[in-house]
């Protein structure tokens, strides 16, 4: 049980939980938009890479920080206004599909270019050294990713319940057309929910970097990893993003572990394939509603 | 003062090559209601669409003296535009309470009529989800939202819809009592009879332009109508 706990649990859910802030960060987009930004997972690496460019360019650590808050804010918005806006609620499912993947491609040569696309220390994070925790060994990064998870998603939670703009955003998401004719623009929901995806992106950027070498290629790897975790928990669920990152880091974890570290994508997938057979839209996913 | 005068200066609305609506031309006065009729494909929904700038539309639109053709939908609606739209368009996953906050919190001004008072029998359902009420309840939730915005000119677009004969009286004494409270109300409508019994000007449109321009209370209303809808 302790071996259990200590190989697959542990890293499972740390791993989970990144996959979760993955998800979570492309549910913010998609409950707004209906668009699914395939460029979310560089967003995640281009926050750590600006952190060690800036660092090395000889802010302090502090002010690299904010320096990468604003690129993360400004990529985000000139992604928003070339990527997402033009196909809000627009059901061009291929439309979007392309041009955020178009973006993707982009970032992840921009990414390449300032350490050549080799692989960087952080050192700017959570510490990931391990301690002693009730028998088991964890390290403070891997603990702060599952408390992120699920701080950030009760807080967008709340954000959409109990606010302004999480009202205005939700009813964009319910209805287009009825949003504007009150007033709700549609430009301005869209900036939001990509700049909210973005600062998740952040957070998101700062534990992966905090539990392993920076490497620029990694982006694509999270975004697959985060869309699956988003089709598993459903389309626009946040509850859902949290447990199906969770579920994913678990079960990928246990096929590495137990099957073979190259049976992991493949188990991933095939859950995937699994949740779509028995729940089309996903764990917590609504099925669209068909008048009749 | 509530209502606001809309001018309407040779609207067109387009889809690729169809015209759907052709140097439309009207004004609705505040305290009165201009009707438009005619058969599907008419134009109806178009113009009111084209005006409230969810299609792309030429011509002019104004609300009083400020122009509102070169804004966005959503800056026309917190101009004073409101827009009621065809099939209710309630935010289904927000409350009725919900519903209403939001479109209160959107407006430029405080609306003097509260819409609650104007309908009274939403407040029952305060609490519940938009998309759990019934077709007609989401209907007067949708009459009842474009208020909250206050708007100073409201447009309809085929409120009776699918309405039971009940309702249908309703929701004629609600737009009464708003033509009454001093808006301008630009309604679309299938049922003449709506527009008799509230009085109404009314614009006959026919393949994307005015036939004709009528009372309501005009007796050969029903004639021009049929004319129209057989041409």
């Amino acid at each position: 049980m302790h071996e259990f706990l200590q190989t697959v649990l542990v890293p499972g859910l740390a791993d989970g939980a990144i996959y979760g802030l993955v998800a979570v960060g492309f549910a913010t987009l998609f409950t707004t938009t209906g668009v699914i930004n395939f460029a979310h997972g560089q967003m995640v690496m281009l926050m750590s890479m600006s952190v060690l460019v800036a660092v090395g360019a000889g802010l302090p650590v502090w002010l690299a920080y904010v320096a990468a808050l604003a690129v993360m804010v400004v990529v985000a918005l000139t992604v928003e206004w070339t990527a997402v806006r033009p196909f809000v609620q627009s059901g061009q499912s291929a439309s979007w599909l392309l041009s955020t993947l178009a973006v993707s491609v982009v970032l992840a040569e921009l990414l390449a270019v300032p350490y050549s696309g080799e692989s960087r220390n952080f050192t700017y994070g959570v510490s990931k050294h391990r301690f002693d925790l009730a028998g088991l060994a964890v390290s403070p990064a891997e603990l702060t990713a599952v408390a992120a998870l699920f701080g950030v998603a009760g807080l967008l939670l709340l954000f959409y319940r109990r606010t302004r703009v999480g009202l205005e955003l939700r009813a964009i998401a319910d209805d287009l057309d009825g949003a504007e004719a009150i007033g709700i623009s549609r430009a301005r929901a869209s900036q939001i929910a990509t700049v909210l995806s973005a600062l998740v992106a952040a957070v998101t950027g700062v534990l992966v970097a905090s539990t392993q070498l920076v490497t620029p290629s990694l982006g694509m790897s999270y975004t697959f990893y985060g869309f699956v975790a988003t089709a598993i928990g459903g389309m626009g669920s946040i509850g859902g993003a949290v447990v199906g990152g969770l579920v994913i880091g678990v079960v990928s974890q246990f096929a590495g572990v137990h099957v073979g570290s190259l049976t992991v994508n493949l188990t991933v997938f095939l859950l995937l394939a699994l949740v779509y057979v028995v729940r089309p839209h996903g764990l917590f996913g609504a099925a669209p509603v068909r008048a009749v | 003062m509530n209502g606001g005068r809309l001018k309407v200066d040779a609207l067109s609305v387009r889809y690729g090559g169809v015209t759907a609506v052709e140097d439309l031309s009207l004004t609705v006065e505040p305290g009165t209601c201009l009707a438009l009729l005619g058969a599907n494909g008419a134009g109806k929904t178009s113009t009111l669409r084209g005006i409230g700038g969810l299609e792309s539309a030429a011509g002019g639109v104004w609300l009083d003296d400020l122009r509102l053709d070169n804004l966005p939908a959503s800056r026309r609606a917190r101009a004073g535009l409101g827009h009621v739209l065809e099939g209710r368009h309630v935010f289904k996953s927000l409350s009725v309470a919900e519903n209403l906050r939001v479109a209160a919190a959107r407006a430029a001004r405080r609306p003097e009529l509260d819409p609650l008072d104007l309908l009274p029998e939403l407040r029952p359902m305060e609490r519940r989800l938009a998309g759990g009420l019934s077709g007609g309840q989401q209907q007067m939730l949708a009459i009842a939202r474009a208020v909250a915005g206050a708007p100073r000119v409201i447009m309809l677009d085929e409120p009776t819809n699918g309405l039971s004969p009940k309702l249908v009286g309703r929701t004629i004494e609600i737009l009464a009592g708003l033509r009454d409270a001093g808006f301008a109300v630009l309604l679309v409508e299938q049922r003449v009879e709506v527009a008799q019994k509230l009085e109404a000007d009314v614009v006959v449109l026919r393949h994307g332009h005015v036939a004709h321009r009528v009372r309501g209370t005009d007796p050969d209303l029903p004639d021009l109508l049929q004319a129209a809808y057989l041409s």
